[in-house]
This record gives structure tokens, C-alpha cells and sequence, in this order.
């Protein structure tokens, strides 16, 4: 009995014990044997005959897939030493089965060769990647200092100020109105916590000394650090990473021009100069989310001016300023050697852009704990 | 080679362009079944739009283009899918997929468009690849082969549902003339043992004489198509200048040095 499903028919005859005939007709394609490759090749399987005999004369159509599926019964037969013959096949399609069985009987592929890569060399691997990483960063830092003394010699003549200028509008003024609102509810959500159990102690007009201290010190630059790595470092790696895939920066080597004096000294230049710019605002933003906090618990504004004066010395707010800088430099660096690094393909952009943040964060807090301790150490 | 009068392909008073700017005017051109159609003309001429157009990519202004009878710039969704799958696109720089290999990039509209099982997936794209000459480069990355391979994947992509007509964005651009001319044999042989047609623009016109069945030649003053025909005959009989020293490689002052 024929059986019919999508726009190709078969018909099964099992004529002798080792003989399986198997007539096709309808239209041979991706589609319709998408739902009987599987049946037919088990039907085959299962029978397992000596002799297949493929009757094609009802083939109204036939195409790649058709001869993948011919090709596959062959290569079947021949592994179980039988025969398989395709009879009745319109010109047309047998040109079309001749010209891939001429390419060769099988295109069942090795499977994909795996690394085998064991514990010991794993480690060992992982190790001189780092190194290897960590010469280049080292490398890069001295570039940068070579080229940025350089700048200072000549600003006028060997900075390109037009690029400094976009790249501070686009990293710095775009990025206050999120640097005010992230320092406005950190100072706010700060001085609500805080308030609450400083209350039961009767001490929450210390909230200010708290607020102000903390964001002075670490929550300002720290904050500011991180939206800007998030912002600029990722948006540094995209932009010299499709550069890099575009081949824009081997062309600038080409023609002789230093790609770290052309595209990075002016990015870095720029971080440094808007970075301590957001901080200020971002230490005024945090200290007037306490404020709210301070003022609805029914304080008087007056009050909370004078605890923040008392409580913050000059060396407060310049510790944060101080630390600001390194933060910028180590954040717009990292981004463009990441950019500078990026491998080919679309891929690759996006590995540096995250990657740009990752290293960008991981930097940040360590050069926080470090100024802590030096802080510490020098009585700041 | 090709079936006389069955066209596949019918652009009637096609008016294309960006925006206000219009760079073609009102063309109209048929393309027959299993033929190897090439478009032509100097730079800035619109070759590259028109193929943009007849592939989809980019929306008419006025006109029709048929792919196989049906109205490409008039289809959506589904329907616009149907004609995508019956039609095989490669880019100038091949665009393959960079972060899949060879093999995965022709089994993907194998997996999307099909319910054939994975091994006769692969099967299908292996035997697509050794159609090209790339066996035993299933499993490389395309940026670990060279130009002239990652073009050939990409036809054998282009070809991965076996689609009726294959568009050619500059085959040979930026290739050996070695390599190019292997290029020019594997599209013969393709068009006459699998019956396919090609729409192809280029410049190379050693690639022109080899494979084109028939050009048509785009002016970028007149907006229009300025000359049809066999290539071999339009060398020799064109009743335009222009496209005989276009034949010919004729450059300006005879192609002789200015004094």
C-alpha cells in the first residue's frame, strides 16, 4: 500500500528474502524528505537486504537532498558488502546524482577533531597565556607613558584636540545625567539604611557624617569608576575592535602613524580630564540624596550643612579627587588595549568589549584597596 | 545551456535609487533559465544596487521584479521566505559566518528551513562543500582559510538548498587570476550539471568572456541599460563606443600614454 505523507510517496516490495524494492515518486527535496529521511534509511536498515533496488520512474522532482538520500542507501549497501541500485531515474536527475557520485561514494566526515588537552598542560597553557597578557599590558603602559610625555612636549602640535573634545562630550557630558542619578540614590538609600538603626542610639544627625565621609571618600570616584567602565571602557574596546576587524589600524601602521599616539593617547588624555569633572558632580549629587533623607526626618537643612563641614577635612575630598585620575587612566587604557587586541571577526569585538569591562572593574577595586592602605599609611 | 525564452527572472520598468537620488530609470531586462546572466557597466553605474534589488534587500521605487513569477518587492513573511529559499546569495567578501565552521555555515539554513535529520544535514553540506573542492575543510573556522576558499564556501552556502538561481556579488574581486579562473569553471560547471542560474556582476573580463551567456551593460549617464547581448559579439559589433572599449580595455586616449 502506498504510503503517503507531505509531496513524496514510497512504496515498499519485499520481493525475495534479501531483496527490498522500493519505489519513490512525487518530489525529492530538502521538504519532503525532511519528514521520511529518517523512516526510509530505517526501513532500510531494519531490513537489511542483500539487494535494494531504488525504482525512481515516479520521481517528478529531485535535488541535492534527493542525491543525498541515493547516496546514503549506496554508501549503506556497500558497508554491509550489498548492492544498491537506483533504476528509472529521469536524465535530468541521474546528470545531477553522477555529477556528486563522481565527487566521491562517501560524505560521511570524521568527526571533529577534539583538543585533548591534559590537567598538567592545561595549567601550563593557562600560565604563559597570562604572562604572555601581562607583558603586553606592560609593553602598552610604556607605550602610552612614551607617547603621552611626548604629547606634553608639544600639546598644541602633537594632540588632536578636536578628538579630545568629542570623545569628552560623548563620555562625559552624555554621562552625567547617569552619574547624577546613581550618586543621588546612593547618598539617599545610604542615609535611609543608616538612619534607621542610628535612630534606636539617637544618633541619626550622624547620618551626615556618614553620608558625606563615605561618599567623599570611596562611593563618589567608586561609582563614577564603575559607570564609566561600563560606559566608556566597553564603548572604547567596540569602537578600535571593529577598527582593528576593519583594518583600519593596520593601515595606520602602514602609513606610518603610531595607532597609540593617533587613537589611544587622545582617549586617555580625555578620560583623565572629564573623570575628576563627574566626581565632583557625583560627590555633590550623593551628598544631596542624604540631605533629603536628613531633611525628612524633620532636621533643619542648616543642620545637616554644618554636621557635613565638621565631619570632612579637605584631605576627604581630595583623597577621592586624587584617586578619580587613576581610575579614569586605568579605565580608557584598559578599553583600548582590549580594542587594540581584538582578534578577526564579529565575535572578537564583543569578547574585547567585555572583556574591556571585566579588566576595567577588576582594576577599579584593586586600586581602591590599594589607596585605602596607602591612605591608611599616610594618615589621609 | 540556456532554455531559450523561459525566463526565471523579469524586471519590468524597474526605477531604483536612495532617496531622492535615482540610479536606475525605468529598466527593464529578462534573465532565461540556466543561463549565466552578467551585469555590467563602470564604476558608480548601479550594478550593485540592481543586484541589491533583485535579491530583496532594498525597496523598489517603482516598477516590478518577478524571481520565478512572483513580485519580490510586493512579498512578505512568509511568502518573502519561499522566495529567499529559492534563491542562493554570495557576497563580495563572502560573508560567511565567523563564528561557525564551514560546515555549520551550510547547515544552517538546512536546519532552519528543513526537518532533515542532523546526519543528513551534514551529509548534504559536506557534499555541497566537496562541490567547491573544499574537502576536508568541514570543520575550519572561515578566517583560517583563504580568500579564494571562503568564496567557495560561500557559494556552496549560497547553494545549500538548492536553489534556482544564485546571485554573484564580484566574484573574482581581490583573487589570483589563477584562482579566479578556477572560480569561473567551478560556476560553468555548476550551471550546466545542476541546471542553475546565475546573476553575476563583475568587472573581470577574462571571467565575462569565460562564463557569461549574455551581458547587459548599465550607463550611469543615461540610468538605463545601454546594451544586451552575447559579450563576443558586443566586443566586436556594438553599435556604442563605450562598450567596445569596454570589451576591449580601451582606457582614455586610446589607451595610449597622455603626452
Amino acid at each position: 500500500m502506498p504510503q503517503t505523507k507531505s509531496e513524496m510517496q514510497y512504496e515498499v516490495l519485499q520481493t525475495a528474502e534479501d531483496k527490498l524494492k522500493l519505489s519513490l515518486s512525487g518530489r525529492m527535496d530538502a521538504n519532503s524528505l525532511g519528514q521520511l529521511w529518517t523512516e526510509l534509511i530505517g526501513l532500510v536498515k531494519e531490513r537489511n537486504p542483500q539487494q535494494l533496488v531504488i525504482d525512481a520512474a515516479g520521481i517528478t522532482y529531485c535535488d541535492g537532498a534527493g542525491v543525498g538520500f541515493f547516496l546514503e542507501c549506496m554508501h549503506w549497501q556497500q558497508t554491509k558488502q550489498g548492492v544498491c541500485t537506483v533504476d528509472n531515474l529521469r536524465p535530468e536527475f541521474q546528470k545531477l546524482l553522477d555529477t556528486f557520485s563522481s565527487l566521491g561514494k562517501t560524505f560521511h566526515l570524521e568527526p571533529r577533531p577534539v583538543l585533548d588537552v591534559k590537567g598538567i598542560e592545561f595549567l601550563g597553557n593557562s600560565f604563559l597565556r597570562i604572562t604572555e597578557s601581562l607583558k603586553d599590558q606592560i609593553a602598552f603602559c610604556g607605550e602610552l607613558a612614551v607617547h603621552l610625555l611626548k604629547a606634553f612636549k608639544n600639546p598644541l602640535k602633537n594632540l588632536r584636540w578636536a578628538d579630545i573634545y568629542l570623545v569628552i562630550q560623548r563620555n562625559g557630558l552624555e554621562a552625567l545625567p547617569i552619574v547624577l542619578l546613581v550618586n543621588f540614590l546612593m547618598g539617599l538609600i545610604m542615609a535611609f539604611q543608616a538612619a534607621i538603626p542610628m535612630r534606636q542610639f539617637g544618633a541619626d544627625v550622624y547620618v551626615a557624617d556618614l553620608v558625606s565621609l563615605s561618599i567623599l571618600r570611596v562611593l563618589g570616584p567608586l561609582m563614577t569608576a564603575i559607570i564609566l567602565a561600563g560606559r566608556t571602557g566597553s564603548a572604547f574596546a567596540a569602537e578600535l575592535g571593529t577598527m582593528k576587524v576593519n583594518e583600519e589600524i593596520n593601515a595606520l601602521y602602514t602609513m606610518g602613524l603610531n595607532p597609540v599616539r593617533f587613537l589611544v593617547i587622545n582617549r586617555v588624555l580625555a578620560v583623565i580630564i572629564l573623570i575628576p569633572v563627574l566626581t565632583l558632580f557625583a560627590d555633590l549629587a550623593g551628598l544631596l540624596g542624604g540631605a533629603v533623607v536628613f531633611k525628612s526626618f524633620g532636621y533643619p537643612m542648616i543642620t545637616y550643612v554644618k554636621q557635613v563641614i565638621n565631619a570632612i577635612r579637605i584631605n576627604d575630598f581630595l583623597g577621592g579627587f586624587v584617586k578619580s585620575f587613576v581610575f579614569g587612566f586605568l579605565i580608557a587604557a584598559v578599553g583600548c588595549l582590549r580594542g587594540i587586541q581584538t582578534k578577526t571577526g564579529a565575535s572578537a569585538v564583543g569578547q574585547s568589549a567585555t572583556s574591556a569591562v571585566v579588566s576595567g572593574l577588576v582594576l577599579i577595586i584593586v586600586t581602591e584597596g590599594t589607596f585605602a592602605v596607602i591612605y591608611y599609611v599616610l594618615g589621609i | 545551456m540556456s532554455c531559450e525564452n523561459e525566463s526565471i527572472i523579469n524586471v519590468r520598468d524597474l526605477t531604483a535609487g536612495y532617496g531622492e537620488v535615482i540610479i536606475l530609470d525605468k529598466i527593464s531586462f529578462d534573465v532565461y533559465k540556466g543561463e549565466i546572466f552578467v551585469i555590467l557597466g563602470g564604476s558608480g553605474c548601479g550594478k550593485s544596487t540592481l543586484l541589491k534589488h533583485l535579491i530583496g534587500l532594498y525597496k523598489i521605487q517603482s516598477g516590478e521584479i518577478l524571481i520565478d513569477g512572483k513580485n519580490i518587492a510586493q512579498a512578505q513573511g512568509e511568502e518573502l521566505t519561499a522566495i529567499f529559499n529559492r534563491i542562493g546569495v554570495m557576497y563580495q567578501s563572502g560573508a560567511l559566518f565567523g563564528s561557525m565552521t564551514l560546515l555549520e555555515n551550510i547547515m544552517l539554513p538546512l536546519e532552519e528551513f528543513t526537518q532533515l535529520p542532523r546526519e543528513a544535514r551534514e551529509m548534504i553540506a559536506a557534499m555541497k562543500l566537496k562541490l567547491v573542492n573544499l574537502q576536508g575543510f568541514e570543520h575550519f573556522m572561515p578566517s583560517e582559510i583563504s580568500g579564494g576558499m571562503q568564496k567557495r564556501a560561500a557559494i556552496a552556502r549560497a547553494m545549500a538548498l538548492d536553489p534556482k538561481i544564485v546571485f554573484l556579488d564580484e566574484p573574482s574581486a581581490g583573487l589570483d587570476p589563477i584562482t579566479s579562473a578556477e572560480l569561473d569553471q567551478l560556476i560553468l560547471h555548476l550551471a550546466q550539471n545542476l541546471g542553475i542560474t546565475f546573476v553575476v556582476v563583475t568587472h573581470e573580463l577574462d571571467s565575462i568572456f569565460t562564463i557569461a551567456d549574455r551581458v547587459i551593460f548599465l550607463d550611469k549617464k543615461t540610468k538605463g541599460i545601454i546594451a544586451e547581448g552575447d559579450p563576443k559579439e558586443l566586443k566586436e559589433k556594438s553599435k556604442i563606443e563605450f562598450v567596445r572599449e569596454f570589451f576591449n580595455r580601451v582606457g582614455v586616449n586610446g589607451g595610449k600614454p597622455v603626452q
